[in-house]
């Protein structure tokens, strides 16, 4: 009798020290999520595509959170927080290659800008050849000449900060340039209409 | 019967404390603390919300304090779990949650008011900036040999374009970067233009009473008067005092200040009178009408900079201003000379004779007016 009571108090402790501890927590799950998010973001996540990325980190931290409530259980599965964190893996990758492809838009856009400036710049420079001159050849556009020397150095920067700068950023340098080069290209319009529309 | 008791004892011995265990266990079952989800959870969600409203640019400490206690929350919470089961405490665990969803809201809030300050700064410095360039582009444009400010000032303009697309996709700590940057650059550049007319319209007392006397003369000797408005490019004629017509003018490219020496691409300001009326035949420009400049006074003042050494002494005073045609290209080219479109020399050539006066001015409006825009 005595030594069946013990017994079956000895079993007792082992299940439960058993069933306490059986579970282990999903380390190389944890791992490839941790790993997810870091490549993400040396892709370029958190500049390019913030949200997609806060979205990600979160789910992380949600699956974080459930291990651990877990591990406060006395009783443990993480079947739940294993789907949770391929999950997250998964996001991973969708986030990085929409990453990629963000930036892959920014530089053709910033491309194309840059060619939309070469042309103002062009446009400009047949205009100014175009623009009323003075006595002994010489113009009066001289300024303007010297405008369009500053949107040409301002294309040059912008090229050298592709790559080195965010592509947001240059972008916006880009079009930034655009806009000038364009007032400029409409300022000889008008000078060149005025001219022409007194010498009719 | 000794035996019995003894058989007793020994059973009374084994199972009390099995029983004092269970019991202890049990009441470490039921005091034991709950795990912290509920806590870490509303942490968690509101530092989404936070960072969502951009807490981590607009309010950083408060964003930082709450990231850090989440983390210390998760910490410890991994500390504890590390724990027997039954010897886990939480209230740390549980602090630091409670404590960094206190910071994200307190972030939120602060980011959601220092954003739109911040916008609200930014419009006030944008509209700023916006009517310097309107002012610049409308008035200092013209101004010559300003390359260098110019340059300043076009890149300025760059960087303020710059500036405004960030605003717009209310990105505001780089519109505040680039707009200020934009500032330093439009500012310098505006106030030097600005100090260049500023200096001078010192001369537009002068130029009034010039012009007050022509006018003056125009009305008591009923004759003809012309009056030149050089910033305004715009040429005026004018019959007993009267206002007849008026004409858009082109002048030398170095338009500002007064005639000093030949070659000096300045249109000569002061009272003059037409001294000789060229028709095509006498002139490459259509048709002419000759002023005498120089007059006394620029002989005196081109006397006086030659003396002091402003002018060199090689230099000459030069002569051949005229009022011709060939005009209206809405540029400055003349080497001084004023030139109106060849139908507008008609009109005025076929009104005036030798001997009527022209009165060249900087401006005929103050600047503080010419500085209001429309």
């Amino acid at each position: 009798m005595k030594n069946k009571l013990l017994l079956s108090l000895s079993a007792f402790a082992i299940a439960m020290f058993v069933l306490s501890g059986c579970a282990k927590v999903p380390q190389v799950e944890i791992d490839n999520a941790n790993l997810a998010i870091q490549e993400a973001q040396a892709a370029g996540a958190d500049i390019y595509v913030p949200e997609a990325y806060s979205a990600l980190q979160d789910s992380f931290n949600v699956a974080n959170e459930s291990i651990e409530a877990k591990k406060s259980k006395l009783f443990k599965s993480y079947k739940k927080e294993k789907a949770q964190l391929v999950n997250v893996v998964a996001l991973g990758s969708d986030v990085k290659a929409k990453t990629e492809a963000r930036i892959n838009e920014l530089k053709a856009e910033i491309q194309n800008t840059l060619a939309s400036v070469g042309t103002l710049v062009e446009e400009c420079n047949a205009l100014v050849g175009q623009a009323p001159r003075g006595k002994e050849g010489s113009t009066a556009l001289m300024a303007i000449k010297a405008d369009i020397a500053t949107i040409q150095t301002s294309v040059a920067e912008v090229q050298a900060a592709v790559g080195t700068e965010s592509f947001i950023a240059t972008l916006d340098k880009a079009k930034a340039v655009r806009e000038q080069a364009a007032s400029i290209k409409a300022e000889l319009e008008s000078v060149i209409e005025k001219y022409k529309s007194r010498r009719k | 019967m000794r035996r019995k008791l003894k058989r007793k004892y020994k059973r009374v011995i084994i199972l009390a404390p099995t029983f004092t265990f269970i019991i202890v266990i049990a009441i470490l079952f039921l005091t034991k603390d709950k795990p912290p989800t509920e806590e870490i959870k509303i942490a968690r969600e509101k530092l989404s919300a936070a960072k969502a409203a951009n807490a981590h640019q607009y309010s950083k400490n408060l964003y930082k304090s709450a990231t850090a206690s989440y983390d210390s929350a998760m910490y410890y919470w991994g500390l504890e779990n590390k724990k027997f089961y039954l010897f886990r405490k939480y209230d740390k665990v549980q602090a630091f949650a409670q404590k960094s969803a206190k910071f994200a809201s307190s972030a939120l809030g602060q980011a959601d008011s220092n954003s739109k300050s911040l916008k609200r700064e930014l419009e006030e410095k944008i509209r700023k900036i916006q009517r310097k360039i309107d002012i610049f582009q409308a008035n200092f444009d013209k101004i010559p040999q300003i390359d260098e400010t110019r340059k300043q000032y076009n890149k300025g303009k760059i960087l303020f374009g710059e500036g405004k697309l960030a605003f717009e996709k209310a990105n505001y700590i780089v519109a505040e970067q680039k707009i200020d940057n934009a500032s330093r650059l439009i500012e310098k550049s505006y106030n030097h233009a600005n100090s260049i007319l500023v200096n001078y319209f010192e001369n537009y007392p002068k130029w009034q009473r010039w012009v007050n006397n022509t006018l003056d003369q125009s009305r008591n000797n009923s004759s003809y008067c012309i009056i030149v408005d050089k910033f305004a490019r715009e040429c005026f004629l004018y019959f007993k005092g009267t206002l007849k017509e008026k004409y858009e003018i082109d002048l030398g490219k170095n338009w500002i200040g007064t005639k000093n020496h030949q070659g000096d691409y300045t249109t000569p300001e002061g009272i003059y009178k037409i001294v000789d009326k060229k028709n095509s035949g006498r002139t490459q420009y259509y048709k002419a009408m000759l002023i005498n400049y120089p007059n006394d006074e620029d002989k005196a003042r081109f006397a006086q900079n030659k003396k002091n050494g402003t002018i060199p002494s090689r230099k000459r005073i030069g002569d051949l201003i005229e009022i011709h045609g060939h005009g209206g290209k809405g540029a400055d080219w003349t080497q001084g000379c004023i030139a109106l479109a060849n139908e507008d020399i008609d009109k005025i050539y076929a009104r005036v004779s030798t001997g009527t006066t022209v009165t060249i001015v900087g401006s005929l409006r103050p600047l503080s007016e010419i500085m209001k825009l429309p």
